[in-house]
């Protein structure tokens, strides 16, 4: 049996990593020691963020690692793993920690020690932080840090990681503890228990297993179905499962019942060490200034108005703060494309770069704006600690569909992007609770829809005012979005009363108290999403649109074109005779670029698939864009503005995409995109599922091509007959 | 043994707003029973109820908790005189 963790030899080089329960502000304190200068990315194979910082302590260098906020290091799934593999050196791509900081909330010692006594039964240099400290004593709670770090044989050093009090100590705590005797840790359990554990040792050595952590032979001994089973390789784990549910049983008739004993044992340990050190001035069984607030936000009623109003709110300002800063973009596109038109003359090279790179590319970044708007919006209602109460308020409502609001979380966060959304139905304990959730989250409005919806309703939809205030394009806005959740309710219903049967799970979730949200935090998040956005406008929906700016240009002869464009660019005077020649040549023009790209291979496959989308009321170009949609839905954007630059709808005075749109037509010259058709656009949007991403995590998070095939092809039909219907019905109301 | 004048045991979910009670024995699945009892809802803790309904919000040390049983689980508790 191993006992300890093979460090590196490197002395100069420290590893250390944090850990703590949620809500006890360690991300805060590792960014406050990092410098903020964090790189975020992910463990392999599993979807647990990988947050490592550099600093240095005590002049060396040191390597920071911020494990995911936990209650307990026991791990259930593969997830919850990586922790303790992190931990100890089993993580391959990280080094070994020569010390773990573990990170409590000093008015919560009773409970966040709980994992503080697991850590360090690892046996690894141990740094206990007693965080939130200034908040500890306005609570009324008195802890002797001297006594206790007598009692726990670790340091123990106090902080406010959010005033940047006490941070420089962490540090030297650190380098104390590493270069200090690790104290064995305190042998909580009985002894037959540690007898089992020897025993366990010797069985997996014995059948050729490699040694294996003491503190990972204590796991598999506590955890039943636990992923530390998986540690010991796949040839052993079927006989081990057998060997431990013996063990189990022994340890049960010895009296040593299991899981029970094990939070038994650690908190009485942790009542021991505690009696005498801690005392409350104040009693806790008094409401709180958040009970207070929580009278109103979590009310039945009241708390329900408030969550919608805000909702409402959110929409209503992405949509109208984001104007001015979208009119900047759009005219640092337009500066852009006139400085290459007067740089290059027209051919196949100027069409790329304005038609294919600029039109298309710049249509999608135009959006960043809302974008922004909306994951500042999500981040500071996360930070503030609303979401928990939101999930509190939904729970009822869940419960409904058989769902509990442990679901609303990743459902919540799917309206900005369904991919976390997705690895986000982790925190579900019940199978077929998550299940139901990840094939509902894409149903759930993300900010990709957002462009296709500002686009259509800036362009289509009046912006008459109702009471003086509600904006017509800010309510249909607010429609497209509860579309997808409105539809969400009987699909999960349905999938609950037959592929995932079951009795509604029971339910627990802890209520952070209510605090400012930290601008540090909010603009972070921001930053990371933004800066996806961006990147994935300039390489897949780049290579997207470039595809489609090649398959409408070619295989048409485009020279009369060009001579046209450098005829009506080589014009400067201006004479009524001139204007005239000008207007006709213009107008040749238009006609022209039609032609071709109706001729293109582009124009031919639209042509071929004009009766499938004809009854939703498209033509050829707009199902083409859809189709072209399906890897990422915001390239129907860049696309129409490839299809629509190339096909010479693009005004000259106005080289956006809008104006185009206003002003094409159906080839009998009645205007293409009338209300109903602007709808049935967006219907088929909210609710098709075009992101081979979603698709790529359902696939990963199933581990089976089952459910993304499932989850595609349902929301395809859907999304074709809402779309289908919401055109006809339209028509027929408007006519 | 605690020697209260009220000493009757009910559920957890029949305590009135603000009314605290001690928790003397849980019933659950065990993998649910050793998930309540990390997050601090355990034998021997006092709890006060924030707020009824299903789901309930609780005070368990210092903490608030969304809290909603299945019908295989039970919670007793013995209500103590609220401190304030």
């Amino acid at each position: 049996m191993a006992n300890s963790v093979e460090t590196s030899s490197s002395e100069t080089n420290l590893t250390v990593a944090f850990i703590g329960n949620p809500n006890t502000g360690k991300s805060t304190l590792f960014n406050a020691i990092s410098g903020g200068q964090a790189r975020v990315g992910n463990f392999p194979g599993v979807t647990v963020e990988k947050k490592v910082g550099k600093c240095t302590f005590e002049n060396r260098s040191v390597t920071l690692i911020d494990l995911p906020g936990t209650y307990s290091l026991s791990p259930r799934s593969a997830d919850e793993m990586v922790s303790v593999d992190v931990l100890l050196g089993r993580q391959s791509d990280v080094a070994t920690p020569q010390a773990v900081v573990c990170i409590v909330d000093s008015s919560n010692l009773e409970r966040n020690l709980y994992l503080f006594s697991q850590v360090r039964d690892l046996n690894l240099p141990t740094v206990l932080v007693l965080n939130m400290w200034d908040l500890a004593q306005t609570r009324g709670v008195e802890i002797d840090p001297k006594a206790l770090q007598e009692r726990l044989g670790v340091p123990v050093i106090t902080t406010s990681a959010h005033r940047k009090i006490g941070i420089d100590e962490v540090g030297k705590a650190v380098v104390a503890a590493i270069e200090s005797e690790v104290k064995p840790p305190p042998k909580l359990f009985p002894a037959e228990f540690y007898e089992e554990i020897e025993k366990l040792s010797n069985w997996i050595v014995e059948r050729g297993g490699e040694p294996v952590h003491f503190y990972l032979l204590e796991r598999m001994l506590l955890d039943v179905r636990g992923a530390s089973e998986e540690s010991v390789g796949k040839q052993l784990t079927p006989d081990l499962k057998e060997y431990l549910g013996e063990a189990r049983l022994r340890l049960a008739s010895s009296g040593c019942r299991i899981p029970a004993v094990e939070t038994k044992l650690r908190y009485n340990w942790i009542r021991e060490q505690l009696d005498g050190v801690l005392t409350r001035t104040t009693s806790d069984q008094t409401a709180s200034v958040s009970d207070k607030l929580d009278k109103i936000l979590t009310h039945r009623f009241l708390g329900i108005l408030f969550f919608a109003f805000l909702m409402f709110l959110v929409f209503q300002a992405i949509y109208s703060w984001s104007g001015p800063f979208m009119d900047m973009i759009e005219n640092f596109q337009g500066f852009i494309t006139g400085l290459v038109e007067g740089w290059m003359q027209p051919g196949m090279l100027r069409s790329l770069i304005v038609d294919g790179a600029i039109a298309g590319v710049g249509s999608v970044i135009i959006f960043l704006p809302q974008i922004i708007a909306l994951f500042a919006f999500i981040a500071i209602l996360e930070d503030c600690g609303y979401m928990a109460r939101a999930a509190f308020l939904m729970d009822k409502l869940m419960t409904r569909v058989g769902l509990s609001g442990k679901s609303f979380l990743p459902l919540m966060s799917s309206f900005a992007c369904a991919i976390p959304g997705v690895m986000a139905t982790r925190v579900i304990e019940n199978r077929r609770d998550r299940m139901v959730t990840m094939l509902v989250a894409p149903l759930m409005s993300c900010s990709a829809r957002l462009p296709v919806y500002l686009l259509m309703i800036y362009t289509f939809i009046p912006a008459s005012l109702f009471f003086g205030w509600l904006n017509l394009q800010g309510v249909v806005l607010f429609a497209m979005y509860s579309l997808g959740a409105v539809v969400a309710i009987p699909i999960a219903w349905i999938l609950k009363k037959t592929f995932f049967k079951g009795e509604t799970p029971p339910f627990v979730m802890e209520l952070p108290p209510y605090k400012w949200p930290s601008p540090r935090i909010v603009f972070d998040r921001v930053y990371d999403r933004a800066k996806a956005f961006v990147l994935r406008a300039g390489s897949l929906i780049f290579s997207v649109t470039v595809l489609v700016w090649a398959l409408s240009y070619f295989p048409s002869d485009h020279t009369e074109l060009f001579e046209i464009e450098t005829n009506i660019e080589s014009i400067t005077a201006t004479s009524p005779a001139i204007e005239l020649e000008l207007e006709t040549l213009a107008e040749r023009h238009n006609q022209l670029s039609g032609q071709l790209i109706r001729a293109s291979y582009l124009g031919q496959m639209g042509q071929a698939i004009e009766p499938v989308v004809k009854p939703l009321g498209w033509d050829w170009r707009i199902g083409i864009g859809a189709l072209a949609s399906f890897p990422a839905r915001e390239v129907i954007i860049a696309t129409m503005g490839t299809i629509f630059s190339l096909g010479g709808d693009v005004d000259e005075e106005n080289p956006g995409l809008k104006s185009a749109l206003m002003a094409a037509k159906w080839p009998d010259g009645s205007p293409l995109i009338t209300i109903p058709v602007a709808l049935s656009i967006m219907v088929f949007f909210a609710l098709c599922a075009q992101c081979g991403a979603t698709l790529m995590v359902i696939r990963r998070e199933t581990n089976s091509w089952r459910w993304p095939i499932f989850t595609f092809t349902y929301m395809t039909i859907l999304a074709y007959v809402a779309a289908f219907l919401t055109y006809q019905i339209g028509t027929l109301l408007a006519g | 043994m605690s020697t209260s004048t009220c000493s009757q045991v009910i559920p957890l979910d029949l305590l009135q707003s603000s009314e605290c009670g001690r928790v003397v024995e849980m019933v659950a699945s065990e993998e649910w029973l050793h998930r309540l009892q990390e997050l601090g809802l355990r034998e021997g803790v006092t709890v006060r109820m924030v707020k009824t309904g299903e789901p309930c919000i609780l005070a368990v040390q210092g903490h608030r908790f969304t809290f909603r049983c299945d019908p295989s689980t039970m919670i007793l508790v013995e209500p103590v005189p609220s401190a304030a």
